[in-house]
């Protein structure tokens, strides 16, 4: 009964945390960027008509409203059902990913904006730093080294599991899907540090943030995902497998958690964006 | 330190990206052994064909104002700041508005001074 209640207060967390608390944190900053950054004395900020993005701010509010509903009525089931709790793993990772599905429709979107901007923007000038951009002038060597750490310790973790003959354990398959995983992020970094820059008006120190934001989010979550795939093959080998919903809802957590990071807008410099830039 | 570049000047971009490398060498805004970005960054950065940062690079390093350290990267070369002194292209004019004069002298007219550059340029080549 204990795990049962454990895993409802797990999954309501990610419902609220992922569903509510963000959206509402991501919907607060374009009301703060619509109101203070308007159309007419911003001009660079909007591609498209002003009505557009009131739009868009209301069905990114409507789909999390509806996926923050069809959480409560996932957990009114769970808490209904008696099942094994050791099946709800599947469940909770597919209605993750509807949870994500509201930021992806609005990264596509972004992507697209940023698309428009470079087709509109006819400045004749265009402005780079003549320095080199380095990993470690972003990212601690310390981080890096403990990220790099700790995927060696999963893969030699994998290597001595495989001694034993669980009938469950994928072997060395782990250590694909891990290295899979990780050389994505890599790839991630790695356009963020030498790639073009996609907002063509973005001042340097801005972009110089973002890189170190995302570079950091992307060394947090290449250690949780190493250390939640030990975790759950640890789990699993103790034969306490009814505890992997709850370590997978906080995981979720943890990861959106870190995520978030990527969308904050503090300290950017808007006075790109005038008509006249003031700086940048 | 921030480069410039306009892309509707008449100057080509590659010389702005020369000039703009000269200058800061000799403002010491660029100092000796300074690392530079490779050359897929500044091109992605500006937004232009890896080729004209190519060419420019070429430039500087055939002029001693930069050095290529293998897989380590581009730097400022030691003697950058003399070496950016030297206009090589203001040399060039300087060189052929003599040999044109003294053609001249002789009675060579344009129409032959063109048909030998070119034949001299295209044999170079």
């Amino acid at each position: 009964m204990f795990e049962f209640n454990l895993f409802h207060l797990a999954f309501l967390g990610q419902v609220l945390l992922l569903s509510g608390y963000f959206p509402a944190k991501l919907l607060g900053q374009m009301n703060f960027v619509a109101e203070n950054y308007p159309p007419d004395e911003y001009p660079k900020l909007y591609s498209r008509p002003a009505q557009h993005y009131v739009n868009s701010r209301r069905r990114f509010k409507l789909l999390n409203a509806v996926i923050f509903l069809s959480g409560l009525a996932l957990l009114a089931w769970f808490m209904a059902s008696t099942r094994d709790l050791s099946w709800d793993g599947p469940r909770i990772t597919w209605f993750y990913l509807l949870q994500l599905l509201p930021v992806i429709l609005m990264d596509l979107s972004l992507l697209k904006e940023f698309r428009l901007m470079r087709l509109a923007d006819s400045g004749s000038r265009r402005q780079a730093e003549l320095k080199p951009r380095r990993l470690f002038d972003f990212v601690s060597p310390v981080l890096f080294t403990f990220a790099v750490a700790v995927y060696v310790a999963f893969c030699l973790f994998i290597v001595y599991m495989n001694q034993f003959d669980y009938s469950w354990f994928g072997g060395y398959t782990n250590i694909y899907i891990i290295t899979a995983t990780n050389l994505f992020l890599v790839a991630i970094g790695w356009r963020q540090l030498r790639g073009r820059k996609l907002d063509p008006h973005q001042a340097p120190e801005d972009r110089r943030m973002k890189i170190q934001n995302i570079l950091l989010i992307m060394i947090l979550t290449s250690i949780a995902v190493t250390l939640y795939a030990g975790l759950t093959i640890t789990l699993a080998a103790l034969e306490l497998r009814h505890l992997q919903p709850v370590t997978l809802c906080l995981y979720f957590q943890v990861l959106a958690v870190i995520t978030f990071q990527a969308y904050r807008i503090d300290g950017r410099n808007f006075e790109v964006y005038r008509k006249t830039p003031l700086a940048g | 330190m921030l480069i410039t570049i306009d892309i509707e000047s008449p100057e080509p971009l590659f010389a702005q990206l020369v000039t703009q490398v000269k200058t800061a060498v000799q403002d010491q805004k660029l100092k000796p052994g300074d690392s530079l970005p490779s050359i897929r960054q500044l091109a992605n950065d500006l937004d232009l064909n890896n080729k004209t940062v190519a060419k420019a690079y070429r430039l500087l390093e055939r002029d001693s104002v930069i050095q290529t350290r293998g897989y380590r990267g581009t730097f400022v070369h030691p003697d950058a700041r003399a070496n950016s002194k030297v206009d090589l292209q203001a040399l060039a004019l300087n060189e052929l508005q003599r040999t044109i004069s003294s053609l001249r002298d002789a009675a060579v007219t344009d129409s032959e001074i063109r048909v030998a550059f070119a034949d001299l340029m295209h044999n170079r080549n």
